[in-house]
């Protein structure tokens, strides 16, 4: 994986990161935080499979966040297939998204 | 009648050189007169795949249990990484990497530790497994 294709990834879902020595990143939901991945600095390529584990996506989910075909509300939408956060009312997933989507810009 | 059998010992080499065989000699003491010898090129030892880290580069912790680590070769990169979390380090050689990965460990104790109260399920359970395995040193 290259850096701007995680850096893109980053800006999709918003995680909130650290530089410490690595630039980590985390996806918090709800006040949950939920998942956690990383880089390391410079421009090195990335281990793609390992970020892909990391964020608990297959590889074609992982293909489709950093193109265009997987979106924040799809990926929040995987992770509570998988049991990573817990189901709730539609309503309440919208307003995360949206909440989420306000926070980047 | 005892004869001595000295086999020319290779230079010492930190890393065996790749295809080379690497020749184990000694000096051994026969007690026969020498008539027939056979001699065993054995194959260098690949790098292993699995390797027990006993200690992390952070002298503010310490390894309770050995954490089982796995070694990728990616053309001129090994990627350590420890499964079981999903954490991995990266670097141009197998100690370079768990370097990288006893710092990453490192530092997922210090972030899950802070959050330890926010953390979803599988972060949690990301966090029991860390805490079998690492402890702060007191």
């Amino acid at each position: 994986m290259k850096v701007h294709e995680f850096e893109k990834i980053v800006n999709k879902l918003g995680l909130k990161t650290r530089n410490a020595g690595d630039r980590l990143a985390w996806f918090v939901y709800n006040g949950q935080t939920v998942v956690r991945t990383r880089r390391s600095q410079g421009n090195k390529e990335q281990p793609g499979d390992k970020i892909r584990q990391q964020l608990k996506l297959d590889e074609k989910q992982l293909a489709g966040l950093i193109g265009c075909e997987v979106s924040l509300e799809d990926y929040i939408n995987i992770l509570k297939d998988r049991k990573i956060i817990a189901a709730e009312p539609q309503s309440n997933s919208q307003q995360q998204a949206a909440q989420h989507k306000s926070t980047k810009a | 009648m005892s004869q001595y059998l000295v086999l020319d010992q290779p230079k010492p080499e930190v890393v065996p050189s790749p295809g080379k065989p690497a020749i184990r000699s000694q000096p051994v003491v026969l007690q026969k007169v020498l008539q027939r010898i056979s001699v065993e090129f054995r194959k260098p030892e690949p790098r292993p795949t699995e390797i027990l880290l006993g200690t992390i580069n952070r002298c503010e912790f310490r390894v309770i249990k050995a954490i089982p680590v796995h070694l990728d070769a990616r053309g001129d990169t090994v990627v350590a990484s420890w499964q079981q979390v999903d954490e991995f380090g990266m670097g141009n050689s197998t100690s370079v990497a768990c370097d990288d990965l006893g710092h990453t460990i490192a530092e997922l104790y210090e972030s899950l530790e802070a959050d330890e109260s926010q953390l979803g399920p599988d972060l949690a359970g990301v966090w029991r497994v860390l805490k079998e395995h690492i402890a702060r040193r007191s």
